[in-house]
C-alpha cells in the first residue's frame, strides 16, 4: 500500500498536470522539436546516411526519400535547418518518378511498335506527368543546395570541407542537370531554368575529382558532350568521358561511366553509347561498400538506357542479366572454328 | 443466308483493318536536328510527333543530329526521308517557308501563329507553295523571337550600330547583308561559338533567339552595362520537311494540322525563356525610333527579296497578315511588298 502523505491531492495533482501543459505549450513544444529536428538531422548525417549509401536495394531508397522527406522538412518550421539533408532526399525520392516515368516510355516504345497509338500517347501523357514531378524534386533538390550553401557567387565555390558536404554538393549537382532533361521530357511545365546546365559544369570542378571517383570531371565532359558552346577550348569531351569511366572502374564507384552513357544518348552516338554500357557491365567485381548506393543508381541511369534500347529494337526491355549485351549480337552459339578446317 | 455471311465477312475485314495500323504503316526516317540531341525540346516534341504520324500510315524512326548542317544534308541526300530542322536552314528547301524568318516580318507570336494556320489551313494556293522540288514543308512551330544583345545599353539607335561587330550565322546570308547595311562588321559564326564570342567581349552585339539567354548564358556578355534591344528582329521557326513522294497522298495537311495544334506547347517552351530574362536588361525604344526600324526593316526586306535571298510570294502574305492586324501601319497604305 502507497501511503498518502506522498499522493497529492486531487487538486494539486490538476493543477500541476495543467502547469506542466501549459508550460509546454508556451514554450516547451518549440524547444523540443527544434532539439528532436537537430539531433535528427545529424543522426540523419552521421548514421542514416552512412548505412543507406552502403545498401544496394534502390526500392527502400526510393520508398525512403519519398516518406521521410516531409517529416524531415517538417522541422524546419521549428527553426531546424534540413538544407543539406534535404538535397539527397528529394534527389532519392525523384528517383521513384524516374523508374515510373521510365515505365511509362517504355509503354510508349512497344504501343509505338505495335501501332497502338491510343495506348502510345496514353503512355507518353503519364510519362510527362511523371517527369515533370521528378523535375520538381530535382529543382527543389537544387535550390535547396544552394540556399545551404549561402547561394554561392557564380564562378565562386562554397566551403566543402568535410566529406559530407562534397557528397551533397555532387548529388545536388546531378539533380540539377537532371531537373533540366525531366523538364525537357515534361513539355517545359515545370520551367526549370536552363542556364543550370552551365551552372553544373562549372560547380563540378569545385569538387576533387580523384577524391569523387572521377565522377566531377565525368559531369563536366557530359556537359561538354551535349552542349560544345560550354566546352573550354581543345575540350577532348569523349577522352574525358573515358577517364571518368575509368576512374569511376577502379574506384568502384562507375559515376563516371553514367555520365558517359548519358551523354552518348543524348547525342544519338551509337558506337559510343554501346561501348560505355558494355565497359560498365564488365567492371562491376570491385564496388567500392561504402557508396554502393551510388554505383547501384549509376546503374539504374544505365539499366534504363539500354531497356530504352532494346525496347526500341525488341519490344522488350534488357533480359535479365543482359546488360551489356544487344539483341544483335551475333549469337554465342556459333562456332568459334572454321567448321571446313575441321573436316 | 450467303449474303449475310458476306456482310459478316466484310464487316471482319474492315475491322481487321481499323485494328491493324501497325502493319499498315510505312517505316520512314525523321531526322531531328537538336542541339541539347534526345534529351532536348525538339526530339521530345518529335516524340509526340511520331505517334500522331502512325495514325497517318508511316511509323517513323527518330534519328537524332547534333549538327544542323549534316542533317539537311542527309534529307538533300535521301539518308532521311523527313527532317526537323530550322526555317533558316530550310530555306535552300522552299524558300517560301524559308522567308518566315525574314527580318521584322513577324512583330509578335500573334502574328506567327496567325501565319502557322494560314500555312495550315489547306488552301489549295497555299499548299501549292509547300511543294518544292521533291521536298513539302509538312509542319511549322515556333522557335521564338530573336533579338539584339548589346555589351552597351548605349547602342539603343541604329545609328550607334556603325562600326560596331555583331557575330552572325554563316549560313545565313540575310543576317551579314543585314549588318552590312547599317554598317557593322559581321563576323560569321556557328551556333556552338556566337554565344562565347559575345560573353568573351570578342564582339559587340550579337544577334540570337531569347530562348540562348539563359542556356547560353548571354547575361554574361552584357555584364555590366549592356541590354538586349526591345525590337523583335526575327522569328525563329522549326519546320518539319519531308521527300514527299515517299509518303501517303495527305500526309502534308494532316501533319501541318497537328503541328498547329502543338502551338501552345512550343510556346510554354519559349515563354518559360522570356520569363527568365532578368528585366533589367530590356532596352525600351521609344515608338518614333519604332516606327522608323519597321521601315528600315522593310527596305532590308525588299532588298533581299530583290537579291532572291527572301520569296516575294511569302513576304506579300506577311505583309497582308501584318495589316490585318493593324491596319494603322505605314506598309498597308503604300505596299511594296
Amino acid at each position: 500500500m502507497i501511503p498518502t502523505a506522498f499522493l497529492p491531492s486531487p487538486s494539486a495533482a490538476l493543477r500541476a498536470v495543467l502547469l506542466g501543459a501549459s508550460l509546454l505549450i508556451l514554450q516547451g513544444c518549440g524547444m523540443v522539436y527544434k532539439t528532436t529536428g537537430d539531433v535528427l538531422m545529424g543522426f540523419g548525417r552521421s548514421e542514416m546516411l552512412p548505412h543507406m549509401m552502403a545498401d544496394d536495394d534502390t526500392r527502400i531508397a526510393c520508398a525512403a526519400g519519398e516518406a521521410q522527406t516531409p517529416l524531415l522538412l517538417a522541422f524546419e518550421r521549428v527553426g531546424s535547418n534540413p538544407d543539406k539533408l534535404a538535397v539527397l532526399m528529394y534527389v532519392t525520392a525523384s528517383s521513384c518518378t524516374d523508374d515510373l516515368a521510365l515505365e511509362q516510355e517504355l509503354r510508349y516504345l512497344r504501343a509505338v511498335k505495335q501501332g497502338n497509338v491510343g495506348e502510345a500517347q496514353d503512355a507518353r501523357i503519364l510519362q510527362k506527368r511523371y517527369a515533370a514531378m521528378s523535375a520538381k524534386r530535382q529543382y527543389e533538390a537544387y535550390r535547396r543546395l544552394m540556399s545551404a550553401f549561402n547561394n554561392p557567387k557564380d564562378g565562386e565555390c562554397p566551403k566543402l570541407k568535410k566529406e559530407f558536404d562534397q557528397l551533397v554538393w555532387m548529388i545536388g549537382m546531378v539533380g540539377g542537370v537532371q531537373a533540366l532533361l525531366n523538364d525537357s521530357v515534361a513539355d517545359g511545365s515545370v520551367g526549370v531554368p536552363r542556364d543550370i546546365a552551365a551552372k553544373v559544369e562549372r560547380g563540378a570542378a569545385c569538387l576533387n575529382n580523384d577524391q569523387w571517383w572521377g565522377a566531377p570531371r565525368g559531369i563536366r565532359a557530359s556537359i561538354w558532350n551535349i552542349l560544345p558552346m560550354l566546352a573550354p577550348a581543345n575540350a577532348q569531351s569523349w577522352e574525358e568521358l573515358q577517364k571518368a569511366a575509368d576512374a569511376g572502374f577502379r574506384d568502384g564507384v562507375r559515376l563516371g561511366s553514367a555520365m558517359y552513357v548519358l551523354a552518348a544518348y543524348s547525342k544519338g552516338d551509337d558506337a559510343h553509347l554501346r561501348k560505355a554500357i558494355r565497359d560498365f557491365a564488365a567492371n562491376d567485381k570491385k564496388i567500392n561498400p561504402e557508396y554502393r548506393m551510388m554505383d547501384v543508381m549509376a546503374g539504374s541511369i544505365i539499366s534504363g538506357i539500354s531497356d530504352r534500347m532494346w525496347t526500341e529494337a525488341t519490344g522488350r526491355r534488357t533480359p535479365l542479366g543482359g546488360l551489356g549485351t544487344f539483341w544483335d549480337d551475333a549469337a554465342k552459339s556459333q562456332p568459334t572454328m572454321n567448321i571446313d578446317d575441321l573436316l | 443466308m450467303f449474303q449475310r455471311k458476306l456482310v459478316c465477312l466484310a464487316a471482319a475485314a474492315a475491322l481487321s483493318l481499323a485494328t491493324l495500323p501497325a502493319a499498315a504503316a510505312e517505316k520512314r526516317t525523321l531526322c531531328v536536328f537538336d542541339i541539347v540531341g534526345q534529351s532536348g525540346d525538339v526530339f521530345n516534341m518529335m516524340r509526340d510527333y511520331r505517334t500522331a504520324a502512325l495514325a497517318w500510315g508511316v511509323d517513323f524512326d527518330l534519328k537524332v543530329y547534333t549538327d544542323e548542317k549534316i542533317t539537311t544534308e542527309d534529307l538533300k541526300a535521301g539518308q532521311c526521308d523527313a527532317a526537323a530542322i530550322t526555317g533558316i536552314r530550310g530555306r535552300s528547301l522552299n524558300s517560301y517557308t524559308g522567308s518566315l524568318d525574314s527580318v521584322g516580318s513577324l512583330p509578335s507570336y500573334r502574328h506567327v501563329q496567325e501565319v502557322i494556320k494560314i500555312l495550315s489551313s489547306g488552301h489549295p494556293k497555299i499548299n501549292e507553295k509547300l511543294v518544292s522540288g521533291q521536298f513539302e514543308v509538312v509542319g511549322v512551330a515556333p522557335m521564338g523571337a530573336a533579338y539584339l544583345f548589346v555589351k552597351d545599353r548605349s547602342i539603343n539607335n541604329v545609328n550607334k550600330l556603325a562600326g560596331k561587330s555583331i557575330s552572325v550565322m554563316e549560313y545565313d546570308e540575310a543576317q551579314a547583308k543585314m549588318a552590312a547595311r547599317v554598317g557593322m562588321s559581321p563576323v560569321l559564326s556557328d551556333i556552338t561559338n556566337f554565344a562565347g564570342r559575345f560573353n568573351n567581349g570578342n564582339v559587340d552585339i550579337c544577334f540570337a533567339p531569347v530562348i540562348a539567354y539563359s542556356a547560353l548564358e548571354l547575361y554574361k556578355g552584357m555584364q555590366a552595362n549592356g541590354g538586349i534591344v526591345d525590337y523583335v528582329l526575327g522569328q525563329l521557326t522549326l519546320q518539319i520537311i519531308t521527300r514527299h513522294e515517299r509518303f501517303p497522298a495527305g500526309f502534308g495537311t494532316k501533319s501541318r494540322q497537328y503541328i498547329l495544334t502543338q502551338f501552345d506547347q512550343a510556346m510554354r517552351i519559349i515563354e518559360n525563356a522570356e520569363q527568365e530574362v532578368d528585366q533589367k536588361w530590356w532596352i525600351r525604344i521609344p515608338e518614333a525610333d519604332r516606327v522608323r526600324y519597321d521601315a528600315m526593316m522593310r527596305e532590308s526586306r525588299i532588298a533581299l527579296r530583290d537579291e532572291g535571298v527572301y520569296d516575294a510570294d511569302m513576304m506579300r502574305l506577311l505583309r497582308g497578315v501584318r495589316c490585318k492586324l493593324d491596319a494603322s501601319r505605314a506598309e498597308c497604305v503604300n505596299p511594296q511588298e
